[in-house]
């Protein structure tokens, strides 16, 4: 346990700054990924960093800080979607996301759409999935248990995203 | 050659979780073909563009400055709370604020809705009731004609049961207020977050999105939902549709919600959502819609694009873009996919939040509680 870390723990916010400044850019990335949107990112990304501060304290050093921290932001992100209410439930979630017209090749001529921007396209249950498995590496277990919903769902919505992305990319 | 493998097959052998006899069996496959062999690539180059995204993005602020703040905050109040229980040790100060939180949880929920009667009498659970008390979770309420009683629902809000209603308190407190309303009519003005009182019926739930609302059942389950100010969501599992103020959404009693309209809405236009959400109407209902609508009438056309797709959203698309354009940034592709930030802001420009936000002012400037059952719709 590094000493910035312990210091924090002790209640020094200067120390606990420089745990911010250490692992922000990870955490952030993480939010924007998981909300598909820079202002909502920024503010649970202040969210994570206020929660880590309130449960330093069972932070025992018998995993990694950052793999701590990792998981505590995945819990706090989604927990906070889930609550946040009507701005993204307002819209439900198409149940056949194939089912969605295609976007016409006119529309945007000669742009693939990269990665990153064709994420922030998926439905929201198949874009946690596979930013929980491909790109934050958890198992199908793992991530029902922190998405409340069985593995084979879990595994549905996997294959589902990596169909869509490949549709979208592949254009 | 060999069975192609299934989709599952190939999606675990390109991330590494086939197991070792899966695998070979794949491999096997992919050496004698080519189209298994072209996915299987496609695959892996997917996940390896998705292994190689950045672990690390700056945000474009410094955000430190809101964090510190709260958690200043947080260490004052936490360090009063030290001063109680710094002499307890730590599982059993866990157990009495656990304890003393279940029992408030419990109070709170088991307290039930304050009541008075408007005019009249009213059961409940069969029996006379008095004129004023609190009806707690899970006793049937009742009006008679001409009888209609007002409820103050925690601190968020007001309802009026209208005259031949029959509900129930399903819960009070613990972060949502809920009623079950089987027959009648409730009228209601909360100023809460959203999603904090929902009204259930026996084929759809109305979700309170901040805003004012009258809504009637049947016996049979057929409803109307009528907004007045703010926005409800109105739902039968996965089927919703939103219903901004001055909007009615009718509720089938098998299908649940149907699209919803805007007050003075061409008959035309009613009639033929009408048969559209009934399935009778097919393609022909949607066309007479289209054509029959009006920019007022985007409200339904937005609520149609999300409950339609392929070449059919298209063309809801198509006339909402001429009737109600889209702000600048909402791009047709965006729109298509149901892209949640482009339709919101598309919403946002057919109904404005700032009136959203207002509703809970205009509400509060309100003396008395109106009793009207909602209108026809027309």
């Amino acid at each position: 346990m590094t000493d910035a870390i312990r210091r924090a723990q002790a209640g020094d916010a200067a120390a606990f700054r420089a745990v911010y400044d250490a692992h922000v850019g990870r955490v952030y990335a993480l939010c924007l990924r998981l909300s598909g949107d820079r202002q909502e990112a920024e503010e649970l990304t202040q969210d994570v960093f206020v929660r880590a501060w309130e449960k330093l304290g069972s932070f025992r050093g018998e995993s990694a800080f950052g793999t701590w921290l990792h998981r505590l932001a995945v819990n706090t992100v989604l927990m906070a979607r889930r609550a946040r209410g009507r701005r993204e439930r307002r819209v439900a979630s198409s149940e056949d996301p194939e089912a969605l017209a295609p976007p016409p090749h006119g529309d945007a001529p000669g742009l693939a759409l990269d990665l990153e921007r064709a994420l922030a396209r998926l439905p929201e249950g198949a874009r946690e999935v596979f930013l929980l498995f491909d790109v934050e590496g958890y198992g199908h277990v793992e991530i029902a248990g922190m998405l409340g919903i069985a593995t084979g769902t879990s595994k549905a919505q996997l294959f589902r995203a990596r169909r869509l992305l490949r549709q979208w990319l592949e254009r | 050659m060999s069975t192609h493998p299934d989709e599952a097959r190939l999606n675990g052998y390109a991330d590494g979780s086939l197991d070792a006899a899966a695998r070979v069996a794949v491999e096997a496959h992919l050496a004698s073909c080519a189209a298994c062999r072209a996915e299987a690539a496609a695959l892996a180059a997917l996940l390896g563009a998705a292994r190689a995204l950045p672990r690390s993005i700056a945000p474009d602020r410094d955000l430190w400055g809101g964090i510190e703040a709260r958690i200043t905050a947080g260490s004052q109040e936490r360090g009063a709370g030290r001063s109680v229980m710094r002499w307890l040790p730590l599982p059993l100060a866990a157990l009495l604020v656990l304890g003393l939180g279940m029992i408030w949880w419990t109070a709170r929920r088991s307290m039930g809705w304050e009541y008075s009667v408007a005019r009249g009498r009213v059961t409940v659970d069969g029996a006379p009731a008095p004129s004023s008390g609190r009806l707690r979770p899970g006793r049937w309420i009742e009006t008679g004609a001409g009888d209609s009683v007002r409820f103050r629902v925690g601190d968020i809000g007001m309802v009026a049961l209208s005259p031949g209603s029959r509900a129930r308190v399903v819960s009070a407190g613990g972060g949502e207020h809920r009623l079950m309303l089987a027959r009648g009519a409730v009228y209601a003005e909360i100023t809460a977050a959203p999603r904090r009182f929902v009204v259930e019926t026996p084929a759809a739930v109305a979700t309170d999105l901040g805003c004012a609302y009258a809504l009637t059942v049947d016996s049979l389950g057929a409803g109307l939902l009528h907004v007045t100010a703010g926005w409800v969501e109105l739902a039968r599992d996965s089927d919703l549709v939103t219903v901004p103020y001055d909007a009615y959404a009718p509720i089938d009693p098998r299908r649940g919600p149907g699209t919803p309209y805007v007050a003075g809405a061409p008959p035309v236009l009613r009639d033929a959502l009408a048969a559209f959400d009934a399935g009778t109407g097919g393609e022909a209902a949607l066309g007479e819609v289209l054509a029959a609508a009006r920019p007022e009438d985007a409200v339904s056309l937005m609520n149609l694009l999300t409950r339609t797709a392929g070449a059919t959203r298209v063309a809801v698309y198509e006339r909402l873009v001429v009737l109600a354009p889209p702000p600048a940034g909402v791009e047709r592709a965006a729109a298509l996919a149901l892209d949640t930030r482009a339709v919101n802001r598309w919403w946002d420009a057919i109904r404005p939040p700032r009136l959203e936000r207002d509703a809970g002012a205009l509400i509060k400037k309100k003396k008395r509680m109106r009793l009207i059952p909602p209108r026809a719709g027309s």
